[in-house]
Formats: structure tokens, sequence, C-alpha cells
């Protein structure tokens, strides 16, 4: 890998030992991925949550400030392990909120924006056409680079902050530009286009789509055509879900959505190869998803949630829309998940009165992933969830099991406390 | 006398490990929900390893999928739990296994050149991953 001569200044310790540090990390990764050379970075995204992290991610982060780390870039960070505003309504384990105040103080330190969001390209941190990210949180990179075009992998949880307190990066992978080329085809019946999404429908319907798409083309980048045309951003958050849980990388060139594939042939980098592996996706494969994603036949479920990725300010609208004049039954737990800034909007627009008065909980910060789930939930808990991404993380021996639906079969079982697909059956 | 086989491959993470060597030929994932990092136990939604203890084993799987916590949470096991594998073999190497073996100093290589590792290395047998030279040595279980 050729390093610049700035390179070669801040690996030899001109800018500190933070910077010192982070430039020998970023060269071994570099020479591991055989990189040519590094490219300045335009954002970074990192890892909060502790129950992810652990101590050694702490004294990792505190370790970097002591250093005098600082991020060189807008950095923003992903949810954490707790719901701060709501701390008497879970369960937390001993030390928890003392070792995420801790990541919290090492954040403000190296110059994060405390935004605590799996969003920041809807919120905080959007980045233009061809700038490079090191962000982790798949959903996040996989929206910036299949929406808005801009470059990154799915980054891991110690090389983005690294490469932000760097400002540089190697260029492997999606920052690599001749690397953004298609290598299998989806295309989607007509007949399924009609009937997908809706209101209280666009999370199931378009986060399951992305698995299906993911599932196919695993490690490869997928040129994705016939898609509904105006696709919504919800839509398209639900949908780039599939960056982490199905598809190994973050770029899925959705044909007249993605800047780099106006026409299906400009997704393949001029001509689609004769030979290409192709997937049809009609209403059938999608009843199947659905069907698969639930991991058990329970109909009476005890938690409800909604809101990986989280909640845009219209979505929390929609719930509220769904639920109407009803109440959640006593002894479900419904839980709608956004993060602090939306709630504050929620609030001031009246909708967190109404999901409190009807029995539900907007959550801030935090969800089913980033919180210590086991010492919360039993195995013997059914959620029911029309997040993809999240039943498939969070499965498991020891773990809840999930019923999943669109959001009408969501709300729906919150109200009744059971869950009784309507939609894909 | 057990059957010793030489392979080649691309160093990820330099280093030199050994261990009993645990196999799959799917993704799979460091992070805590899914592995935990004080026990090292891999419990996933139908995963071909569920019950197993990656600790100390050389692990070989195909390549990272799910959250890239991933990385931290091998650094934590690592670092706080001793609870991370001894070496790792992947078919492709992810950004978040390379830099978490890198950063936790666990030796990792991809690519052998003598086919897919599953095909060449089973559960059970013993493996020294040799990530300076690029060499897998394999003791296959007698």
């Amino acid at each position: 890998m050729q390093l610049s001569d700035a390179d070669k200044r801040k690996l030899d310790g001109a800018e500190g030992p933070a910077v010192q540090h982070a430039m020998e990390h970023l060269t071994r990764m570099g020479e591991a991925f055989e990189a040519d050379e590094m490219v300045d970075l335009h954002t970074c995204h990192l890892l909060s949550d502790y129950r992810t992290m652990g101590d050694g991610g702490l004294e990792f982060y505190e370790q970097l400030v002591e250093w005098g780390g600082k991020m060189r870039v807008p950095t923003t960070c992903d949810p954490m392990s707790m719901d701060m505003k709501n701390m008497d309504k879970f369960d937390w384990p001993a030390g928890y909120p003392e070792k995420q105040t801790r990541i919290s103080d090492a954040f403000r330190n190296l110059g994060v924006a405390l935004t605590f969001s799996c969003t920041p390209h809807l919120g905080h941190n959007v980045p233009k056409f061809g700038e490079n990210m090191a962000w982790v949180e798949g959903n996040a990179t996989g929206y910036a680079n299949s929406v808005l075009g801009a470059r990154g992998n799915r980054e891991d949880s110690i090389t983005a902050p690294l490469a932000g307190i760097a400002g540089r990066t190697p260029k492997i992978g999606l920052l690599d530009p001749k690397n953004r080329v298609g290598q299998c085809l989806v295309e989607i019946d007509p007949n399924l286009v009609e009937r997908l999404g809706g209101d209280g429908r666009r999370a199931g319907d378009f986060s399951a789509l992305g698995m299906i798409i993911g599932d196919f083309a695993y490690d490869r980048i997928p040129v994705v055509t016939g898609l509904p045309p105006n696709m919504e951003t919800e839509e398209l958050k639900a949908m780039c879900s599939a960056c982490s849980p199905a598809l190994i990388g973050t770029l899925m060139f959705l044909v007249g959505i993605s800047p780099e594939a106006n026409t299906v042939e400009e997704g393949f980098g001029g001509k689609v190869p004769k030979d290409v592996d192709r997937l049809w996706i009609d209403a059938d494969t999608m009843r199947k998803a659905y069907e698969y994603l639930s991991n058990t036949s329970k109909e009476d479920v005890d938690v409800v949630m909604s809101g990986c990725p989280f909640k845009t300010i219209y979505e929390i609208q929609e719930v509220v829309e769904q639920l109407g004049d009803n109440k959640v039954k006593d002894g479900v737990n419904f839980l709608i998940h956004t993060d602090r800034v939306t709630h504050v909007l929620a609030e001031h627009m009246g909708l967190v009165d109404k999901l409190t008065n009807a029995g539900a909980l907007l959550t801030t910060d935090t969800c089913e992933y980033c919180m210590p789930i086991e010492n919360m939930y039993g195995p013997d808990t059914v959620i029911a969830a029309d997040s993809m991404k999240m039943r498939r993380l969070v499965a498991g021996e020891g773990k809840p099991t999930w019923r999943y639906g669109t959001l009408t079969d969501c709300v729906n079982a919150a109200i009744t406390g059971k869950f009784r697909p309507s939609h894909w059956n | 006398m057990s059957e010793t086989i030489t392979l080649h491959g691309h160093p990820i993470s330099k280093g030199v490990g050994e261990g009993e060597a645990l196999v799959c030929d799917k993704p799979l994932s460091f992070i805590a929900v899914g592995i935990s990092n004080e026990e090292g136990i891999v419990r996933i939604d139908k995963h071909p390893l569920n019950g197993q203890s990656i600790a100390g084993k050389v692990l070989i799987y195909d390549t990272d999928i799910f959250s890239t916590g991933g990385a931290l949470s091998m650094y934590t096991k690592k670092t706080i739990y001793n609870t991370a594998p001894a070496a790792v073999i992947w078919r492709k190497a992810h950004n978040i296994g390379a830099g978490g073996t890198i950063y936790a100093g666990v030796p990792s290589m991809d690519k052998i050149e003598e086919g897919l590792p599953w095909n060449l290395i089973s559960t059970g047998d013993w493996v020294k991953v040799d990530s300076e030279q690029g060499i897998v040595e394999v003791t296959k279980k007698s």
C-alpha cells in the first residue's frame, strides 16, 4: 500500500499517539485487503452499546481519549444498551448505567455527536454522492451506498473510530469505485409490486423483500429491477435493513433509484452478463418469507415491537393512526423504537401522549438488539414484530421467539394479545 | 501416526495460533447477542455450531454476517474473558472479522489455495495457523 507523505507523518507519530495508533491499525487493514492506497474519510458512525462491546470496548474508547483522540469528520453513534428516559420501565442489570454513561463520556471527549440512532442517514449525518464513509450499522450504510451513492463497507466497530481519528481509511471493497459493479440480477413480479407496502405494511413488506434479495445475493452486489415507482424513504429504509442480517455487503443497485444504476445495464457496468444469476420474486416468495420469519406458531404474544431500523416521525404517526382509539391489552408490552431527537419531535406533536394513553411506549436510543435481552425476556417470551432485521439478529437458544407480520398485524396483536396474520397468508 | 497436511492461504491478521478445529460452512458473527462474550458459546437461530464453545478453537466459517459490533465483541472476548478463538480461517475475510482479529491479535487467514477450508479441515482436527508464513498445518483426528 502506497502511503502519502501526510499518511507517513501520521504513522510516525507527528500528530500524536491516537492518530499514530489509528494509522498502525489502518495500515494493517489495508495490507490484509491489498489496498493500493488510503483515501480521505468524510463521515463516521460508531458503535455505542455496552452489551455488544463489553469492557474491552469501553477500555478501547477510553484509551483513545487518554491518547488525545478527536474525530476529524462528522461522527454520529448507534443506539445504546438502555433507555435513559425510561429507566424505571425495564430491569437493567447492575452496572449497566455506569458503563453506558462512561461510553457517552468518552464520546463527548472524542467529539462524537450523541445521536444514539441507527438512522444517521435520515438525520444528522447525511453523506453526499461519492463521499467515503466509515460506518458501523449495516442498514444505514446500505441506504447511504444504495440510495445516496456514498461509499462505504459494513465497517467494523474498531476500524470505524480509528479511521475517524486518522481522517483516512484504506481504499478497499465498496470504497473503490471499480468494485461497485452488479454481480447478480433480481426481478420483481409486477403483480407483486401492486400489493407491496401502503399504510400499516411498509416496514413488514419491504424488510421481508430486502431479506429475500439479501439471502439470494449474499456476498454479491444485486441489481434489483421492477421496484415500485416513487418508493418512500421509509420503504427504502426497511429494504436496506437487509444489509447485515442477510446481505453481507452494503450495496444493492436499485434500478431507477440508485444514482449509479439508472438502468439495469448501468448497474452491471455497461452490459448484463449473458449467464447472470437471476432471482424472480413473486407473491409466493413473499408469503414464504413471512412464514419463515415466524419461528413460533404461538398465538399469544407478550411483547410487540416495531422500529428496527428506528421509526421516523411519519412512521410514529402511522402507529398512532393504526391504534386509533384502541388500548393496548393489559400484560402486553408494546414498544416502538426511535431516537431521542425524533422522540422530542413526537412529544411536541402530541404523539407521545397519544401512545402513552393507549398504553404503548415510545422508547429512546435503544432496541432489543442493544439491550441485554436475556436479562429482560426469557425464552418463553413471544414477540410480534414487523422488523426482519431484529427478528433475525435476536433469535436462538435462551432468547425469545418471534411472530412476524405487518404493522397492522402487530398493532392488532398489541390490542388483542393474539397474533393473527392478515396479509400474506 | 496421524495424517498431517499443509495448506497455504492469505494472511489477514499476522501471528501463530493453534488449537482444535471447530468447522462450519456458514457465515457467523462474534456479536455478544449471538456468542456471549462471557462464555463464548454459539447461540444463533438454526446455526450449525449452536451450543459449541469457540474459546481456544481454530474457528472455520464462511465470512462475517450480522452486526459490525462483532469486532469489539471479539476484542472483549480476547482481552476480558479469554473466550476468543486461537485462530480463524475464512473462505473470504470480511472487514468485521479482519478488524476484530487484527486488533485483538488473533491470527487469521482466508483464501486457502487448496480448496474450501471446510472440505480440508474437520471439527476435532488439530490445526496450527501460521499467518506470518501463510501456512496452515492440519493434523487429522485419528
